[in-house]
């Protein structure tokens, strides 16, 4: 794996939430990659500190967040290598938008509702002037063409569209200037099936062509697999296993994955669906060793008390005592 | 039938039936109370001292009642109201007898028409964008400052503030005019002739503008700011790395100045009251002044003019405001 | 916020157990929030002056050259006298009270007509609701100046201080029943349907009970902010002369001086006495009003506390 096939690169990226006394680890000790080219999942259940650690990713760092330690390296087109916490606000706001995109959580209320589609294209290039609208609009609209969107939607005021063109519309807007990463949380959790589908294979088409990288943040396991490289499970403001997306589902080392992947209804499948028991932790106050340990159907005494290390089996990563061998 | 066309059909409605409603009222009330002003008129007359030959009072009588559209019964006076107005017949007023009332309204409506539109426009477009920038930036200090001067400007009612304004810039420090239209007499358009104008017109219109602007119009598009800067659209399109003005002009000043176009529609009425009150501070020759006058004069006619005037002008203008709405605010307009 | 003990009981206890909650949330709002403390200090040196220190005026102010007119602020006269000979300061005293005195008349009647009105249509719909709704539309729409000042001029020779709060309550209480009743119509739509079967109480008892208590802040809101209306509507009047002309308020004050030419002459003390006293009492009405909707208002009463 060289270095040079890397676009983002988190190594212990810690942040909390504090309000008064009370401080939140959102995000605990994080270390993440994103290659290339490579849609990356990230899963795990409502709570676990998926959208805080896209925040951290992004920058999007306000009080009551406080980042605490970790650096966040962003590798751009030129292979200019950029630790996104130490450039000033200029260079961040630059970048947005051109090498690293956001597409927030609940976006369907998320573009101008009294500007048109094609004026909020034309807003994006205006930023990095491009004044020129014949030529602009020329090339937008190719790209619409290329991704399968109609021309219609340009004309549009967005509560014109339905949910799904909607949100296919963001995301074409997040990558009208194919930056090397884009941050999607939760991209399809408030559309139907058939939409849900479009958004998938926009994505996917996408990154066929313009190898862009992806981080795609979901709670739901199907979505995962179906659109997802590689993936990382996250528990409790961890990362408890990282590794490609087939291989986790076929196999998962860590049992929070195992209990994941196990809730998935499957078609034909005629074992009764298992869900997992308990709640998860309390992040003020998380339970001492591995985080997982009290709704571990394997847990050993070690786990109570002293949290595992990663461990590495071939391309994957876990954090598991079961894995000491 | 489309959306559109139900939404205006119906607004018209609301507006005939809101003109009949007032235009009844000002019927109904002098005629209610036991006030009769063509004998109160008779009356002054026998209160001067001298002695007219009872058949010409008679005569003279008769006369009034025509005059004071008060001949008939009820229903014919009622029926009587709407035909003059229809065809703009308002009758002549007493105190400049037989000068038509709507003649001298002609005279006085440009002053207040010109008044009003250009203090408007300037106080509705500077409040709110100024309020909207302060509700963005409020923990800037301007905009903490900004709020605080709203809150004494906001209640005080225009004509309060006109008196303040005269006293300090026509007395205490005396740049401009104690009252007045303008000073010269028209021979032709010159230079001369417009800087009068604008000088006798600077304190009524500042009287009018400056608690608009910073009062009422800034503190209601302060309150929308705050709410909208935490939006969804708003975030994002920070998220998206957009610079502050553009956020500023894009997204709020657009999203809060389509709102605030409705509310201007509800607030003409108050606003109109104020902007005659202010024209009679400073003698300003609109129908404000008119009105005073003809109140000292016991001028009815010209005081149900002016109501009548009033209604219609204020209902109208609301009309075409709502009727506006739909065309610039796209979320209503295409459905 | 301040909670209604159920009517009926033991009245003494429960008026004074009423009197101790109320005085309680009052300390609470004078201490915490800053737009109420600085409208009720104003307020009470206004009110002072005007109720108690009038009280004291040694003739009718009214009464022509019991002072030497025109003459200037000074020791002697406080505020100056006027043309006729009046003293600017005790006339002002009688005049705050009066303004004040048709502001707590107009505020009684209007919102508390509006107040009832507004429940009824608000509980009951139907055709009351439709008429209702007709007229109060064509109020707001409708300026209310031209038709106060027909009236007032009709009603010259019999205007008295409460005739003139009458009136002007004509044209305050169609907002405050349009508000009441969108109020009880939101709680409505919130009720469950078993609650309102099961605990026995009619409509009209759920509204006196319960809603009643959530309309009550607004309420006091809306009284204040009568006052402030009532009397920029009577000084508004005053000034083109129809007010009533044999007392004094503010707005009569301002009408002399502007008739006797007071600024033309130089007689400043005589228009700024009232002008400066009226804004001293919009505000500080204005800032009491916005300190109780601050306060009643659960997420601006932690940002008030600043």
């Amino acid at each position: 794996m060289s270095y040079d096939m890397e676009v983002l690169r988190c190594k212990g990226v810690t942040a909390q939430y504090e309000a008064g006394n009370l401080a939140i680890r959102a995000v605990d000790s994080v270390d993440m990659t994103v290659r290339r080219g490579e849609i990356f999942g990230l899963a795990g259940e409502s709570g676990c500190g998926k959208t805080t650690l896209m925040r951290v990713i992004y920058r999007d760092v306000t009080p009551p967040l406080r980042v605490l330690s970790g650096k966040v390296s962003l590798k751009v087109g030129d292979g200019e290598e950029l630790d996104l916490y130490s450039i000033d606000k200029n260079t961040l706001m630059k970048i947005r938008t051109k090498m690293i995109s956001y597409i927030p959580q609940g976006s369907m209320s998320v573009m101008n509702p009294t500007s048109r589609v094609k004026d909020q294209f034309l807003e994006v290039f205006r930023k990095y002037g491009r004044v020129d609208k014949e030529e602009v609009l020329r090339e937008v609209r190719a790209k619409l063409s290329e991704l399968g969107l109609s021309e219609r939607v340009l004309q549009s005021f967005p509560h014109q569209l339905s949910g799904g063109m909607r949100q296919r519309t963001i995301i074409c807007l997040a990558t009208i200037l194919n930056p090397s990463l884009v941050l999607a949380d939760e991209p399809t959790s408030a559309l139907d099936v058939v939409y849900q589908r479009g958004v998938v294979e926009l994505i996917q088409k996408i990154r066929d062509m313009y190898k862009t990288s992806f981080i795609v943040v979901s709670h739901d396991m199907g979505l995962q697999y179906q659109v997802t490289n590689r993936i990382a499970i996250m528990y409790a403001g961890k990362i408890v296993e990282t590794g490609s997306t087939e291989e986790v589902f076929r196999k998962p080392l860590h049992p929070y994955s195992e209990g994941l992947i196990n809730s998935i209804p499957r078609i034909g499948g005629a074992k009764q669906l298992e869900g997992l028991a308990g709640l998860p932790p309390n992040l003020a106050n998380p339970p001492p060793g591995c985080r997982f340990h009290p709704r571990c159907p394997y847990r050993m005494e070690k786990c109570a008390t002293m949290e595992p290390p990663v461990f590495r089996v071939g391309d994957r990563t876990a954090a598991c005592w079961l894995l000491e061998r | 039938m489309s959306r559109l066309a139900v939404f205006i059909i119906s607004r018209i409605i609301a507006f005939v039936l809101t003109i009949v409603i007032g235009v009844t009222i000002v019927f109904a009330i002098p005629r209610l109370l036991p006030y009769n002003p063509v004998e109160a008129q008779i009356g002054f007359i026998y209160s001067i001292g001298q002695f007219y030959d009872p058949t010409a009072i008679e005569s003279l009588r008769q006369a009034l009642y025509e005059l004071y559209g008060l001949k008939g019964d009820p229903f014919e006076q009622y029926l009587a109201v709407w035909r003059r107005l229809l065809t703009f017949d308002l009758g002549p007023s007493i105190m400049n007898f037989p000068t038509p009332v709507a003649r001298l309204i002609g005279i006085a409506l440009p002053w207040t028409l010109g008044l009003l539109t250009f203090t408007l426009i300037i106080s509705w477009t500077l409040g709110n964008v100024i309020g909207t920038i302060a509700g963005y930036l409020s923990n800037r200090r301007f905009s903490k400052f900004l709020t605080g001067v709203a809150v004494v400007l906001y209640p005080v009612p225009y004509f309060i503030l006109a008196l303040v304004l005269m006293f300090t810039f026509a007395f205490l420090v005396p740049i401009f005019p104690l009252g007045g239209g303008m000073t010269l007499v028209v021979e032709n358009i010159n230079l001369d002739l417009v800087l009068n104008l604008a000088k006798h017109a600077a304190l009524p219109a500042l009287s009018i503008i400056i608690p608009g602007a910073l009062g009422w119009w800034f503190l209601s598009s302060f309150t929308l700011s705050t709410q909208k800067k935490t939006e969804d659209f708003v975030r994002y399109a920070e998220l998206k790395g957009l610079r502050e003005r553009i956020v500023l002009r894009r997204y709020l000043i657009r999203n809060i100045l389509m709102p605030q176009m409705t509310a201007l529609g509800l607030a003409l009425g108050g606003i109109f009251s104020g902007a005659l009150l202010t024209e009679v501070v400073y003698a300003y020759p609109g129908l404000g002044r008119l009105l005073y006058q003809s109140i000292i004069n016991n001028d009815y006619n010209m005081i149900m003019g002016v109501s009548l005037l009033s209604i219609l002008g204020v209902s109208t203008a609301t009309l075409f405001l709502d009727l506006l709405y739909p065309l610039i605010d796209p979320t209503v307009r295409y459905r | 916020m301040v909670a209604i003990p159920r009517l009926g009981g033991d009245t003494v206890k429960t008026v004074s157990l009423g009197l101790f909650k109320f005085s309680h949330t009052f300390l609470d709002i004078f201490r915490y929030n800053r737009s109420f403390r600085t409208g009720f200090i104003i307020m009470a040196i206004v009110l002072a002056l005007g109720v108690g220190v009038g009280s004291f005026a040694p003739t009718d102010p009214r009464r022509w050259y019991t002072d030497p007119p025109n003459r200037p602020p000074s020791l002697e006269y406080p505020l100056g006298t006027t043309t006729n000979g009046q003293n600017v300061f005790w006339f002002l005293t009688w005049s705050i009270r009066n303004s004040l005195l048709i502001g707590a008349i107009t505020a009684l009647v209007a919102s508390h007509v509006g107040l009832i009105l507004g429940m009824l249509a608000g509980a009951r719909g139907g055709l009351l609701d439709r008429a209702l709704m007709t007229v109060t539309d064509s109020f707001v729409v409708i300026p209310s100046l031209p038709t106060l000042i027909l009236l007032a001029v009709l009603l010259r020779d019999v205007m008295s201080i409460p005739l003139m709060g009458l009136l002007i309550s004509i044209f305050s209480w169609p907002w405050p029943s349009r508000q009441v009743r969108a109020m009880v119509l939101s709680m409505r739509e919130r009720d469950f349907i078993a609650t309102s079967i099961f605990s026995g109480y009619g409509l009209w008892g759920r509204v006196l009970r319960d809603y009643l208590i959530f309309i009550l802040p607004w309420h006091l809101v809306n009284a204040t902010n009568t006052v402030l209306f009532a009397i920029g509507s009577e000084a508004a009047l005053a000034v083109l002369g129809v007010s009533i002309l044999s007392e004094t308020t503010l707005g009569v004050m301002i009408y002399w001086a502007l008739n006797y030419s007071a600024l033309f002459r130089g007689l400043w003390w005589w228009l700024m006495s009232p002008v400066v006293t009226i804004i001293l009492i919009f505000v500080g009405l204005f800032l009491i009003s916005r300190g109780v909707s601050e306060y009643s208002n659960p997420r601006l009463r932690w940002q008030a506390r600043g």
